[in-house]
């Protein structure tokens, strides 16, 4: 029985093989010709079914073997990639899936989609058919001529005993494939002269010929650990018998047109053949990489962070002795924590296309389920995030979507006569904005309707008739729990659950929403998230005896505050500052620090959004490493901080989160509007 | 008439931190005590409302420190030789929080007899509601048995909100 670790490891192995192919076979219903795809879901399949059989999921390496069978044809060109086929190899992938997290769907289910993937690469609809034509894709060769025989001639790695393999145990295991009739003769060239030679490295390789009654499958089994890294021919030994004619005998209830797709099957074998070793040096050559677990890259982020905080105390420590020779290694250090802060951070950013390949399949799903026709379009894909948030974003993004398609769009005559495209668009980007990421999907369907979802919160009770609600904050009402916009409740959304995980979600990884949307036009969802949860370079600043942080990458500059807004005492205000206007927020007043003023404080120019801000603050000390400590519970509401960071003598100081508190002093754009 | 306690209860009371707050004395069980700290260094939070007295750096790890005496409506009286800062760790239901509690003085660690401990009347004490599970004797005072789980969850993580602030 195979141990809850196993599964783990494998799921983990797995994951990306099953991303690559869910994107391939979606790639593959808008670019049905594309022949490198049909090799990369092949080749998928190839390296699931290795790895499943090596992991003892028997079952699933069935399947595959039957779905990669399937993909074969194509491959060939005995088949070609047709609507029906993506969707069987859909729901293919889904039981692959589903295997893979150690569910036990009935297996009656295996038989059902073999058959039906067999029936969808060879013409033909029976099921009963489509089985023996599954057969068939397994040895393709059988329809051209009688097979006499087997060519086996391969080659293991040099290394192969060193990392304890056992040549004699391979030969014997051939030899058993084979019975009596197998020869086998040694490959003497590789071998160097006497003098190079080292006895614990092979060189010998092997030809064999092997009777035809020795299975393909058995043979290649007998490599699987070792395919990647050795060189392996394996070709088949046919008669001269005429393709046409061997055809009738095999393919009987196929109808004439499949004819001339028998007849290129004769080039099958040998490509199969190349396939293999193709894709096995594809895999063997592409970057060594290695599988991490999360924990441990935790662990080193904290450890990054305490060494950060402790070189900023042994930096402060310097600066007051102001020994030359200190100040050296001071700065050395600092250097070499900053390159470690970097790399691991780096370590932890994966890129959007980590899951786009599953709304990919959402968008073609929803496209099935709702009849409505509309391109799913991705841009950013490359845009990094650190690991932990980009998993947590899957949820809410299906969600958006879903409601994009769901409610966002318009059927496609109700399109027409609005006198748009049929066809929508629903687009998923991601960009940078600063320190923070800008994840939104965007739909052309018709809109959102203030009105509308005011006087439904109304109805259900969650606000009173006579509230007074900005447009931005009507928006967010679909976002609160039990709220749902949909006359008829779907299969797809408006269940009223879910759409209120996307604003925990996004809020527990201190992100927020933005809503915007035309009524007609299309509506946009915007997910603003930090870029890290971990480090960031802070600017500290000094307000009355207090100290502060702001985000660097939020900051962009720093002047004298002007003099005649120097005495005032609201909180907030506007000056003319490089021929604009700008609002400025008096973090004196909003925080009620009390203490000595500066005599020449200064005001930070900080962006949120699309705005500039100006902070006026007393002094400004410096950029700092911040490492961000969350804040508790008794804190984590106050949103306007996002934490808490040590400083190098100590002291904790607060992280201002400058969009939250922008909309905590009503500055945002949206409460603008409604004043004027 | 005799309180009646959960067992763990009882096990708590043979084992109780005594401190003095307003002229009142407080127990909590030592169970949930991490250690006592000499008042350090606090950085204010802003607008974080009455019961929060800031933050503290304990090794490295940011703790929130609460000052509860506002809330007992008590006055605030200023740090001085005998104040000190207790360590808690409380299982609240989203899970463990490690917080600060301000004390005017910590005094023994204490067992309360079972026997002694009663009821607090529902009006006319300072105790707001769910504060205190019960009061107690010890050395011809009463001891007041403080619950911090609950006052956590239902008055600390009060703040104001955003909207607060417009």
């Amino acid at each position: 029985m195979i141990d809850e670790e196993t599964q783990e490891i494998f799921r983990q192995e797995t994951e990306a093989l099953i991303e690559s192919l869910q994107e391939c076979l979606l790639q593959l219903n808008s670019t049905p010709d594309d022949m490198e795809l049909v090799t990369q879901v092949f080749r998928d399949l190839h390296t699931l079914k290795g790895t499943g059989a090596m992991f003892g999921f028997a079952r699933l390496a069935e399947f595959i073997h039957d779905f990669e069978a399937a993909f074969e044809q194509v491959r060939s060109g005995n088949a070609v990639v047709t609507p029906d086929l993506i969707a069987v190899s859909l729901k293919a992938y889904d039981l692959i899936v589903a295997l893979l997290e150690g569910e036990e769907p009935p297996t009656e289910k295996d038989a059902e989609l073999k058959a039906a993937l067999a029936a969808a690469t060879s013409g033909e609809d029976a099921p009963a058919v489509a089985a023996e034509a599954a057969d068939d894709a397994e040895e393709p060769a059988a329809a051209e001529g009688e097979l006499e025989g087997w060519k086996l001639r391969f080659k293991l790695p040099p290394e192969f005993m060193e990392i304890g393999g056992n040549p004699v145990a391979i030969l014997e295991e051939l030899m058993e494939i084979g019975g009596p009739d197998t020869k086998t003769e040694a490959l003497i060239d590789g071998i160097p002269a006497l003098g190079e030679l080292k006895p614990n490295e092979l060189h010998t390789g092997w030809e064999m010929i092997l009777p035809p009654s020795a299975d393909e499958g058995d043979i290649r089994d007998v490599f699987m650990f070792h395919e990647d890294s050795m060189e392996l021919e394996l070709t088949a030994i046919r008669g001269a018998a005429p393709v046409v004619e061997a055809a009738p005998v095999e393919a009987a209830p196929v109808e004439a047109e499949a004819a001339p797709a028998e007849a290129a099957k004769a080039e099958a074998p040998k490509a199969k053949a190349e396939g293999k070793k193709s894709g096995g040096k594809k895999s063997g050559s592409a970057n060594v990489q290695m599988r991490v677990s999360a924990e441990r890259l935790d662990d080193i982020m904290d450890r990054v962070g305490e060494l950060v905080i402790a070189e900023a105390r042994l930096s402060d420590l310097a600066q007051k002795l102001n020994d030359p020779n200190l100040m050296e290694v001071v700065e050395d250090i600092q250097r070499l924590a900053l390159g470690l802060r970097d790399t691991t951070m780096a370590i932890r950013l994966t890129p959007m296309s980590s899951i786009t390949g599953r709304f990919q399949r959402l968008a073609h799903d929803l496209a099935g389920k709702t009849g409505k026709d509309f391109d799913f379009v991705i841009e950013g894909e490359e845009t990094e995030l650190d690991k932990t948030v980009i998993e947590k974003l899957s949820d809410p993004l299906v969600h958006i979507l879903r409601n994009a398609v769901d409610h966002g769009l318009e059927d496609n005559d109700t399109r027409i006569e609005a006198g748009k495209p049929a066809r929508g668009t629903v687009r998923l980007k991601a960009s940078y904005s600063g320190a923070d990421v800008l994840i939104s999907v965007q739909d052309d369907g018709k809109g959102l309707d203030p009105e509308f979802i005011f006087n439904r919160a109304v109805d259900r009770g969650m606000i009173s008739a006579d509230a007074n609600l900005s447009r931005q904050e009507i928006f967010h009402l679909l976002m609160a729990p039990g709220f749902s916009t949909a006359e008829a409740v779907t299969d797809l959304s408006g269940r009223g659950v879910g759409t209120d995980v996307v604003k925990s979600t996004v809020e527990s990884l201190r992100g927020s929403v933005e809503i915007e949307s035309e009524l007609g036009q299309g509506s946009s969802f915007t997910l603003r998230l930090p870029l890290t949860l971990a480090i960031i370079d802070g600017l500290l600043l000094q307000v009355g005896e207090e100290r502060y942080t702001v985000p660097l990458a939020a900051v962009e500059g720093i002047v004298e505050e002007p003099e005649d807004i120097r005495d005032g005492t609201d909180p907030t205000t506007t000056v003319e500052l490089r021929e604009k206007l700008i609002s400025i927020m008096r973090l004196r007043e909003i925080f009620e620090t009390g203490g000595t003023r500066a005599d020449h404080p200064k005001v930070v120019l900080v962006r949120t959004g699309d705005q500039q801000i100006g902070l006026a603050v007393d002094k400004i000390i410096g950029s700092y490493q911040t490492v961000i400590k969350q804040l508790s519970p008794m804190h984590s509401r106050l949103n306007v901080f996002s934490g808490a960071t040590i400083l190098g003598d100590g002291d904790v100081a607060l992280i201002v989160d400058v969009a939250q508190l922008v909309k905590a002093q009503g500055l945002d754009h949206d409460n603008k509007e409604q004043a004027a | 008439m005799t309180l009646e306690l959960v067992s763990a209860t009882e096990d708590d009371l043979k084992d109780m931190v005594a401190f003095e707050m307003g002229g009142e004395l407080l127990v909590v069980p030592t169970r949930i005590l991490r250690e006592v700290l000499e008042p350090p260094k606090l950085t204010r939070v802003p607008l974080a409302g009455p019961y929060s007295a800031g933050l503290i750096n304990v090794r490295g790890v940011v703790l929130p420190v609460t000052d509860l005496r506002p809330l007992f409506e008590m006055e605030q009286k200023d740090f001085d030789i005998d104040t000190r800062v207790l360590v808690l760790e409380l299982a609240l239901e989203e899970g463990t929080m490690t917080i600060g509690v301000i004390a005017e003085k910590v005094h023994a660690v204490l067992a309360l007899d079972p026997e002694t401990i009663q009821k607090v009347p529902s009006v006319g004490t300072r105790w707001p509601q769910g504060a205190i599970k019960g009061i107690g004797r010890w050395k011809d005072r009463f001891v007041n048995l403080i619950d911090v789980e609950k006052i956590a969850e239902t008055y600390l993580g009060a703040v104001p909100t955003d909207e607060s602030l417009h």
